[in-house]
């Protein structure tokens, strides 16, 4: 499994960074409950992948009623394109076949009991809108939004009464960049934000650049910076800190 | 210390200098608020604070993990509170599923309290009504509102006031409301007594009576009615530029609740008395209009029979007596049209057609279907005369409240009706000038409004239907709305043909009366002169000239009935004109205006600015002798092709009889003047064409072919 980042920042929400452009979306594993504090150490030391049960788990686990691959998420390009293995719904459509994601985008997976009801009843008639409608009540439900129209990094927000493991408000898809600002055109939108501050993924390693006075544990800095996971840096009215589980 | 002051020194918020809102935002934003402690920080053993979820008036908050995985919420609470801790221990063992979870209070290494919470990830209302600057809508008002209720009634069920509801206070916790803070008031509420004032906030949800330091449960009734009243506007009652101000208005000012409907209205009203006892003394009775229940196990119920308010619109007042009408329709369009109750008419009738399909069983919508009475009654009133008549009401209410000072009345009116006689020498030429000023405006405002008012073909086609579909017989009253309708709906140009035919036949007819009436009056004996002749002349044009008048308005408003004071006005203004014209006319046929103007009244009496010395009249007194005769009576229903009867003979009678009354008052030379006015009078109800109200038992008749 690759490696993951938790972006925590202040007053805003916890940030789950998921670099790369392949990800499976799921249930939890048969056996998560077993060796998994659900990627939250105490210590803040990552979880490390050998843990039992952790190598089947999904890069998206959503603790919900799915089958461990749920779907599979891809990005090609600077497109984003959801291949669904079980029951699927963007909006309101069935999803059968790869299918790209547009900014806005609703994505339902339907829960275990759901998708099994669904096929039961595709024989008969009503297997169109009354079923679908169910699959909406039960599933679990995200929505896509590709922001910014200079980066090809997207956002997933879970809309459903599920929790994503580990605990975030918000899973950022990174391409390259992610950026931190005020405006609804960032990928973490700080509303009380008077600058944007942008993330940089690249090699295994972070790097920062805040567009305002940028201090990092009180000592200021300028340009770009290395960020190291467990510093907090403080930039045009943000403040963060990169954990890494 | 002021009331004001002590209010003020309660709500000292952590910034020397709040501004507005500072106050409203409950500074749940990190904006230039510095965390302490970071991510990864430790500062009470078990529990990691992963980051700041915001800054509140009682200390830092952050989202923190023990290091079991339970996700907590972690207030730091600034002051050291030992001697207050030990009263709350009822606050943390509060249950309630619409109150923040207290988990404990523990003390780190440094002696600091912390309060342990439940972690909360929805947003709070604060952000909620933020984003919504018209209000949350009602069913969003509701469901807050009920969840707000329920943890209320629990705490003061338990005897804990909260002191501190405001929207930032408040939670979604995925549809579920969530109070928070109601045991770190209790704090609060210690510490003040000591003296020592800690941050609340915000002045808005703030009672009046909180700057006396003596309040209940009252002042959480209070907020509760500041922040449903928030919920439904997106805006607070009392707001101001400095917290003085909003404390002012919470001390002295009435809320202005005329954005609201009700039951919130009365609701609203009563929470926001000024005195606590006149306010609801439970939260319970607070609810109870609005339809919402507590149950027996303190949960929030919202009632089901209850039906929402009907949201009045602008503009269906208006419509005085077209309300049944505009309501059918409106109701016809309920959940379909929305907002739209402002849209042109057409668009009611057709929605209302659309709704024939999903109509609940039982429910009759034929009547609200395009009804041509509510084409014709639609019409806006003119804007002049709607704001003249909302003016003499308004007047008139004024004149309904004196009835407490007995007297005044009878002074006021003995007053009125001096300074009008003293002053009728100018009052009376300038009404008739602005009466003249208002014909034009009026004609052009009708045509133009008459061009807006043509039916499109679907209009039409869907009159056709529903007449095909009448089963029975039209009452009389029910046939001349629809034939309204349908004179409403006629082509300009059909229109304009029509009144030619009119005028001609008026021009006849006025010819063929006044040679009638020389017939009659002429003197046997003398020679019929043209001096004899001309005073007849003289009748004739002058009664021509108005009924021209009255015969293009009366095409103009056969389209509406009734509508009485507009009508007048124009009436008045174009009496004006003729009175001028046949004082022009009199002098080019050099008729002795001096005539027979014998009257009961002595002649010094007359106003000098119209009548000269020797009592003949000069212009403006021919003015508004015509001007009152116009004025004076309804000539538009001679003029109407749905009155009664083809020829009155009643009508002729009444008006000669006003010109009577009026030469009383203000004489012409007689008989001309009682000749005109009966010639007029003839002449319109000639030349108007007149729908025979028999037509009705035809047109009820399926079979007979419908001509639109």
């Amino acid at each position: 499994m690759a490696a993951r980042w938790l972006l925590w920042v202040d007053g805003v929400g916890g940030y789950l960074m998921l670099p790369g452009d392949d990800w499976t979306i799921g249930g939890p594993g048969s056996n998560w409950g077993l060796g998994s504090n659900w990627g939250l150490g105490s210590s803040g030391v990552p979880a490390s992948g050998g843990e039992l049960g952790r190598a089947e788990e999904a890069e998206i686990c959503v603790q919900g009623d799915l089958s461990a691959r749920e779907a599979c998420l891809r990005r090609l390009g600077g497109d984003y394109v959801l291949q669904p293995f079980a029951a699927a719904l963007l909006g309101d459509r069935r999803l059968h076949r790869p299918t790209p994601l547009r900014d806005g985008d609703r994505i339902t997976f339907a829960s275990r009991a759901a998708s099994s009801r669904l096929v039961a009843e595709r024989g008969g008639a009503a297997a169109g809108s009354a079923a679908a409608g169910r699959v909406e009540m039960a599933g679990v439900r995200f929505s896509f939004a590709k922001p910014h129209p200079l980066s090809s990094s997207a956002r997933l927000t879970l809309l459903s009464r599920h929790r994503v493991r580990p605990r975030c408000d918000a899973i950022i898809l990174l391409a390259d960049t992610c950026i931190l600002g005020p405006s609804r055109t960032c990928h973490i939108v700080a509303p009380a934000a008077e600058s944007e501050v942008v993330l940089l993924f690249s090699a295994g390693r972070w790097w920062c650049r805040g567009m305002g006075e940028t201090n990092v544990d009180g000592e200021p800095r300028q340009g770009r910076f290395e960020l190291v996971p467990g510093t907090r840096v403080e930039s045009g009215g943000i403040a963060f800190t990169l954990e890494a589980v | 210390m002021t009331p004001i002051d002590t209010m003020e020194a309660q709500a000292t918020s952590l910034s020397p200098s709040p501004s507005p809102e500072k106050h409203r935002g409950m500074k749940l934003e990190p904006h230039g608020m510095k965390f302490t402690y970071a991510s990864g920080a430790k500062p009470l053993a078990g529990f990691t604070i992963k980051r700041g979820i915001g800054v509140g008036g009682f200390g830092e908050v952050y989202f923190a993990v023990s290091d079991a995985g339970k996700e907590v919420a972690l207030k730091r609470v600034q002051r050291n509170l030992n001697v207050e801790l030990r009263g709350v221990s009822h606050c943390l063992n509060l249950k309630h599923p619409n109150l923040i979870s207290l988990f404990d209070v523990r003390y780190d290494e440094a002696g600091q309290a912390w309060v342990v919470m439940e972690y909360v990830a929805g947003e709070s209302l604060r952000s909620v009504v933020d984003g919504a600057p018209g209000g949350i809508g009602e069913a969003e008002t509701r469901r807050w509102f009920a969840g707000l209720a329920a943890g209320v009634a629990h705490l003061h069920d338990s005897g804990i006031v909260h002191r501190d509801l405001k929207p930032g206070n408040l939670f979604d916790d995925d549809g579920i409301v969530k109070i928070g803070d109601y045991g770190l008031s209790k704090f609060i509420s210690c510490s003040r007594r000591d003296g020592h004032t800690e941050s609340v906030g915000t002045f808005h949800y703030m009672a009046p009576e909180v700057g006396r330091g003596n309040y209940g449960r009252e002042i959480d009734i209070y907020a509760l009615g500041i922040i449903l009243y928030e919920m439904l506007t997106g805006t607070v009652p009392f707001d101001g530029e400095s917290s003085h101000e909003i404390i002012m208005k919470h001390l002295t000012a009435n809320p202005d609740l005329s954005g609201v409907a009700e039951p919130y209205r009365s609701v609203i009203w009563q929470a926001l008395q000024k005195n606590p006892t006149a306010r609801q003394q439970t939260v319970q009775q607070m609810i109870r209009p609005l339809g919402i229940e507590i149950d027996e196990h303190g949960m929030a119920r919202l009632a089901p029979g209850f039906s929402a308010p009907q949201f009045s619109a602008p503009g269906f007042s208006a419509c005085g007596a077209a309300e049944p009408v505009f309501q059918g329709v409106a109701v016809a369009d309920h959940g379909r049209a929305g907002g739209g109750s402002q849209a042109s008419p057409g668009i009611h009738f057709f929605s209302g057609n659309e709704s024939d399909a999903d109509a609940p069983a039982g429910v009759q919508f034929g009547e609200v279907r395009y009804h041509p009475t509510a084409a014709a009654v639609l019409t806006p009133e003119e804007p002049l005369a709607r704001s003249f008549r909302s003016g003499l009401a308004r007047c008139r209410q004024w004149w309904g409240g004196l009835e407490a000072f007995p007297g005044t009345r009878i002074i006021l009116l003995i007053l009125g009706l001096c300074l009008f006689i003293l002053n009728i020498e100018w009052l009376l030429p300038l009404m008739a000038f602005l009466a003249v000023l208002y014909v034009p405006y009026y004609i052009i405002r009708a045509m133009t409004l008459s061009v807006s008012r043509q039916p499109s073909f679907a209009e039409a086609h869907h009159v056709a239907v529903a007449r095909q579909q009448r089963p029975r017989p039209l009452s009389a009253k029910q046939w001349r709305q629809r034939r309204r309708g349908e004179l409403a709906t006629k082509r300009p140009l059909v229109r304009v043909a029509e009144l030619g035919e009119s005028l001609t036949t008026a021009g006849f007819a006025a010819a063929a009366l006044a040679g009638l009436a020389f017939l009659v009056g002429h003197y046997r004996g003398v020679p019929a002169t043209s001096t004899a002749v001309a005073p007849f002349v003289w009748s004739a044009a002058i009664a021509l000239l108005a009924a021209v008048g009255v015969l293009v308005l009366g095409k103009l408003w056969e389209r509406t009935p009734g509508g009485g004071l507009s009508r007048r006005v124009v009436l008045l203004g174009i009496g004006a004109a003729v009175g001028a014209a046949a004082f022009v006319l009199a002098d080019f046929l050099m008729i002795p205006l001096d005539q027979r103007l014998a009257r009961d009244i002595d002649v010094t009496e007359l106003p000098s600015s119209m009548y000269s010395a020797s009592g003949v009249p000069r212009i403006a007194a021919l003015m508004a002798h015509f001007a009152l005769l116009l004025a004076g009576l309804r000539w538009w229903r001679s003029a109407d092709p749905l009155r009664r009867s083809r020829f009155s003979v009643w009508a002729v009678a009444v008006a000669v009889v006003a010109s009577w009354g009026l030469h009383q008052l203000l004489p012409v030379p007689q008989p001309w003047g009682m000749i005109t006015a009966g010639i007029l009078a003839a002449v319109i109800q000639i030349a108007t064409p007149w729908e025979n109200p028999r037509q009705r038992l035809r047109d009820s008749d399926p079979t007979h072919a419908p001509t639109v």
